[in-house]
Formats: C-alpha cells, sequence, structure tokens
C-alpha cells in the first residue's frame, strides 16, 4: 500500500508541476542568461522576441531561414506566425501547450494518463526598462483542473543592470533545469503552480549576476491566509567564468509554517560547454529543517537535520535540434545518507520547427532502503505559438 | 729584419679577412630580427547588453613582425586575422557579425583585422620575458585606431609565445551599434591574442 501510495505521489510529481521550458544547454551556445531569451529574470515562461528568433533560426532542424534573409520580429517564429505584423508595438504574446502521456510503471501495478501539462496563455509588456508579466492557464491536478495564473509581476531594470521586480514568480535558486521534477527543483518546492510572493532585487553585470528575493513564501497560502505560508527568502549568485562556463551559488531559507518546521537550502552549481554542441551541469544542495531525523515533516524540534541532493544533466546535440540529455540523480532522506531515491533520467528533446516540440524523458527511480522502483514515461507534444 | 714576401702577403690576407668578417659581424647585429606567427588563437568577448556574454573566436592569425631597433621593444610589420573566419557557435549570430556589424563585404579593408606598430614598454627586446604594456595601431571596419594593451611573453626554445589582450570600443571604428530585437553587444568589447611565433626562415634573429 505504501509503494503504490508512493507510485502515486510520482504520478502527482508529474501532474502537479509543469514544464519551465528555460533551457540550460543552451550554455553550449554561450547564452548564460536567462534574460536573453526569456522575460522573466528567473527563466522560463514566455519567449522574448530574440528568443523567438533564435528558436527559429538557431534551434529547429528545419525552421533557418536561408542565409542573409533573417527575418525581423515578424516572421514564422512570431506569435500567431506573424500574422498580427505590428499590432501588438511593444506587448508579447505567447499560447503554450503541452498535450502529453504518462505513464508510472511499479510492482504490482502501473497507471497512465494523456492530459494537458500546460495550456497557458503569456503576455508581456516591455518598455523604457519596465516589464509586466502575466500568465493564465489551466493547471492540472490529481483530480480535474483548475483555471488559475501562477506568475505574474511587475519589474524594471535600469541600464547599469540594477533591477527590481514584484509578484509572484519562481525564485532564484541553482540551475532552472527544464525539467521540473529534477531533485533539485522538486525536493525544494520548485516545482509546483504555488510560487511565491516576494520582492526580488538584482544586480547583473557581463560576468555576474546577483538576485535576492524575500516575501511571504507560498503565493496562494499567502493570498488564502492557508497554513503553508511562511517567510521566504532566495539568494542566487551566477559567476560566468568564461562565455561557456558558470558557477552559481544559491540559498533558500523558508520560516516555519503549520505545514513545515523552519527549512532551507545551500548549493553550488556548475555548468561548462566543452563544444557547441555539448553542455554538462551538475548541482548539489544541502537542504536543512529544524527538528531531529526520523520527525515528521510537519513537526519542529530541537536540532537540525539534512539531506543531500546531488544532480548532473549532460545535454548533447547529435544533430540540428535534436538534443539527447542524460541525468543521474541522488536525493537522500533527512538524517539517513543512506536512505532516500536514485534517478536515471534520459531524455530527447526533437525542435523539427518553429512552434513544435517532441519531448519524451524516462525515469528510473529507486528507493535505496527497500529498492523499489518506479519507472516512469513522458511523453509530451510541445507546441508554442 | 725583413719579413718573407709569402708571410707578409699571408698577413695582409688575414687583415683583410678580419676587416670583412668584423664588417659582416656588424651587418649581422644590426639585421632586424623577424618573427612569424605559426599558431594563433583570437578570442572576442562580447558582453551583452542583457547581462553574460559571449565569444567569438577564430584561429586565423597571421603575421610576421621584425624587430625595428635594437634599443626598444618596436616592431614593424603585422598581425592580421581573417574576419569572415570568426565563429560565435551559432550561424545568425554569425551572420549578423560578419555581415551588418563588421561589413566585410565593403572591401579589403573591412575583410581583414591588422594590428601594427606594435611597441612593447620599456623592456629589453632580447631577452625580455613576463608581463608588459604594449601600444599599437589597430585597423578594423575601414578604421584606424591607436590601442593599448598587457601582453606576457615567455620564450620557448626557439620559440616565442604571446599572449596578450586589449579592450575596445565598437564605436571608434564606425561599427553599427550592434542590437537585434532588443540584445545588444556593450560598446566596450575585449580582445585576447595567443600566439606562437618563430624566427622566420632566413633572417638573422639576435639574441
Amino acid at each position: 500500500m505504501r509503494r503504490r501510495a508512493a507510485a502515486l505521489a510520482s504520478l502527482a510529481l508529474v501532474l502537479g508541476a509543469r514544464q519551465a521550458l528555460a533551457e540550460p544547454m543552451f550554455l553550449s551556445k554561450q547564452y548564460n542568461r536567462c534574460t536573453t531569451c526569456h522575460y522573466s529574470p528567473t527563466g522560463g515562461g514566455l519567449l522574448t522576441p530574440y528568443g523567438r528568433s533564435l528558436s527559429r533560426q538557431e534551434l529547429s532542424t528545419t525552421g533557418r531561414s536561408p542565409s542573409g534573409t533573417a527575418p525581423g520580429a515578424h516572421g514564422e517564429e512570431a506569435f500567431l506566425w506573424g500574422a498580427l505584423g505590428d499590432a501588438l508595438g511593444p506587448v508579447s504574446l505567447g499560447i503554450d501547450l503541452r498535450p502529453s502521456h504518462l505513464r508510472v510503471d511499479f510492482a504490482g501495478g502501473g497507471t497512465s494518463r494523456d492530459f494537458f501539462m500546460t495550456a497557458d496563455i503569456l503576455a508581456a509588456w516591455r518598455s523604457h526598462g519596465f516589464t509586466v508579466y502575466g500568465e493564465l492557464g489551466r493547471q492540472p491536478l490529481v483530480q480535474g483542473s483548475k483555471i488559475a495564473s501562477y506568475e505574474y509581476w511587475v519589474s524594471h531594470e535600469s541600464e547599469n543592470g540594477f533591477g527590481v521586480r514584484v509578484g509572484r514568480f519562481l525564485p532564484a535558486y541553482g540551475v532552472r533545469l527544464a525539467d521540473h521534477t529534477a531533485f533539485t527543483r522538486a525536493y525544494l518546492g520548485f516545482n509546483y503552480y504555488d510560487q511565491v510572493y516576494a520582492l526580488e532585487v538584482s544586480q547583473s553585470g557581463k560576468s555576474h549576476l546577483l538576485q535576492v528575493s524575500v516575501g511571504p513564501g507560498y503565493a496562494d497560502s499567502a493570498a488564502d491566509g492557508t497554513s503553508r505560508q511562511s517567510f521566504t527568502a532566495a539568494g542566487r549568485f551566477q559567476w560566468d567564468l568564461q562565455a561557456r562556463s558558470s558557477l552559481v551559488f544559491s540559498g533558500l531559507y523558508r520560516g516555519k509554517s503549520d505545514f513545515q518546521p523552519s527549512n532551507g537550502a545551500a548549493g553550488v552549481a556548475y555548468g561548462i560547454a566543452p563544444t557547441s554542441h555539448l553542455s554538462i551541469w551538475s548541482e548539489g544542495d544541502v537542504q536543512f529543517q529544524e527538528g531531529s531525523p526520523g520527525a515528521t515533516p510537519y513537526a519542529s524540534g530541537p536540532g537540525t537535520t539534512t539531506a543531500y541532493t546531488l544532480l548532473n544533466e549532460t545535454s548533447l546535440e547529435v544533430y540540428r535540434g535534436i538534443w539527447l540529455k542524460v541525468s543521474p540523480q541522488l536525493r537522500t532522506d533527512y538524517g539517513n545518507t543512506s536512505g532516500g531515491v536514485l534517478r536515471m533520467a534520459f531524455g530527447a528533446a526533437l525542435l523539427p520547427r518553429t512552434h513544435w516540440n517532441v519531448e519524451i524523458s524516462y525515469y528510473y527511480d529507486r528507493t535505496r532502503v527497500n529498492d523499489f522502483v518506479v519507472k516512469t514515461f513522458l511523453a509530451q507534444l510541445h507546441m508554442y505559438i | 729584419m725583413e719579413r718573407p714576401l709569402r708571410d707578409r702577403r699571408w698577413r695582409a690576407a688575414s687583415l683583410a679577412a678580419s676587416l670583412l668578417a668584423l664588417a659582416a659581424g656588424s651587418s649581422l647585429a644590426g639585421e632586424d630580427a623577424a618573427w612569424r606567427v605559426v599558431r594563433g588563437d583570437v578570442r572576442v568577448t562580447c558582453p551583452m547588453t542583457v547581462g553574460g556574454s559571449f565569444e567569438a573566436r577564430t584561429t586565423a592569425l597571421t603575421g610576421t613582425l621584425v624587430l625595428a631597433g635594437a634599443s626598444r621593444a618596436a616592431f614593424t610589420g603585422d598581425l592580421s586575422v581573417e574576419l569572415g573566419t570568426l565563429d560565435t557557435g551559432i550561424g545568425l549570430r554569425d551572420e549578423h557579425l560578419r555581415g551588418e556589424y563588421l561589413q566585410i563585404g565593403q572591401g579589403e579593408a573591412f575583410k581583414r583585422a591588422v594590428l601594427s606598430d606594435i611597441q612593447l614598454g620599456d623592456v629589453d627586446p632580447a631577452t625580455f620575458q613576463g608581463k608588459t604594456r604594449f601600444t599599437g595601431v589597430f585597423l578594423l571596419h575601414g578604421t584606424k585606431k591607436a590601442i593599448a594593451g598587457q601582453a606576457t611573453v615567455r620564450r620557448e626554445g626557439p620559440r616565442v609565445r604571446v599572449d596578450a589582450s586589449f579592450p575596445l570600443l565598437v564605436s571608434d571604428f564606425g561599427i553599427p551599434k550592434p542590437r537585434y530585437l532588443g540584445v545588444g553587444v556593450t560598446n566596450e568589447v575585449s580582445v585576447a591574442v595567443t600566439l606562437v611565433a618563430e624566427p622566420a626562415a632566413g633572417v638573422e634573429v639576435r639574441r
């Protein structure tokens, strides 16, 4: 019964989350900042016109226009294939759809489901350093779905690189891998729709990026006053050693709530791209929470207990627009370095044409204390219009 | 006692040979030393307006430098880079760099970047190893400008290895402001050059 519960938890992990779309693998193309292609300083979500252009000209297998005829902002890659021309002005729109097939297998059972991982409308207005950003979409739940917005914020960035953002967003921490179920995201609560309300300040230079945010915690809880609400602070410092290598230091603190004791994390990540077709990211995090080992996560107590997460993601572009990924991951239990879960994740991302991607993922998760294995297969057709 | 005629002739021949040798020696001492680049790597780091940076890279560095005098480390000759070989890792960026900004199709003066009139700091060119400042004249986008930077010189047997870097302002060379769909390159970029040079064949190199 407990095993079935664990497997269903895996299912919920995939369903109750979203794909971020941010792609740290593009470090290999010498893009070491999310903001080159995304409006959000923490990556993911709506693409900028530059990001859309890149998705066609450099990432898709067949989308590239003939040499010397690179389109402007209203080519095939634009919203609705550029049908609106200049009518939107400084406003960008996007429709993000991900019909998906999920199958989870484990000893003695399994389940599968077809659903929309993502069905969102995204919009941003940007002018004179100000950005207003919002999203509205259908969120899949284990039972049914709901229409809601998980991200909306206002920001300003000055020409000297100083930025301020306020609203609801994913706080900056570590490397925002596209796979939201990656252990470095999932175990920090960075995979769910329930992002945080926060004020973020940032400072960006040619070889560094500092982001610090503070706020009242999980957004849904802050809005309705439920028990998960707690003070949350996060910080991230990215040091770009070279155009194809970056070092990232991160920290996170969440205050005590009725849902969990005070907890946090500190981590280091390093990314390097030896060639323009290969990127390697590694991240190690130490998570800590108040209380003794073995205590329920809902109860606080004396002392502090720790858990560890290690992850590597290696991405190889075997042909233009065809990426293969492999990602070994380890997560220990709190207070028990022999416990936890080992994962081998394999993925393929096919980008045949602008607006159309196919992503296939396979996860082999083994619980270390009892060798219980959960195999998860996820196929997604990603339409970004 | 008068010396035998043969002995006098021998001494005269010896003296002539000595003078010739001295003259030849003087000529060698005044000969300009020449170094030819046998291997090079040029990296142009371009910071982006949204933060971060990318590198444009090439190994198409050629040139010969000739030491212009014994007392100061000034060189004639030049170092030249084929700009059409600059590679940023993605095609669209390469196209924009070469076509819209460096405009290499506009003629010979646009096809290459050339560094000439190189002069090192106050160092002995015959024995110098280590760090020094240098100055030069840089031709880019059909425009010549004086530049200044840092160089590290190391002698590796008969060869010399140089790691040099210098900043330059895009606007100094009349290059259109690099910007595409809201993402641009800052006005100041930096150039890093690593080269290995060896004595040019047929020319005596002063040590």
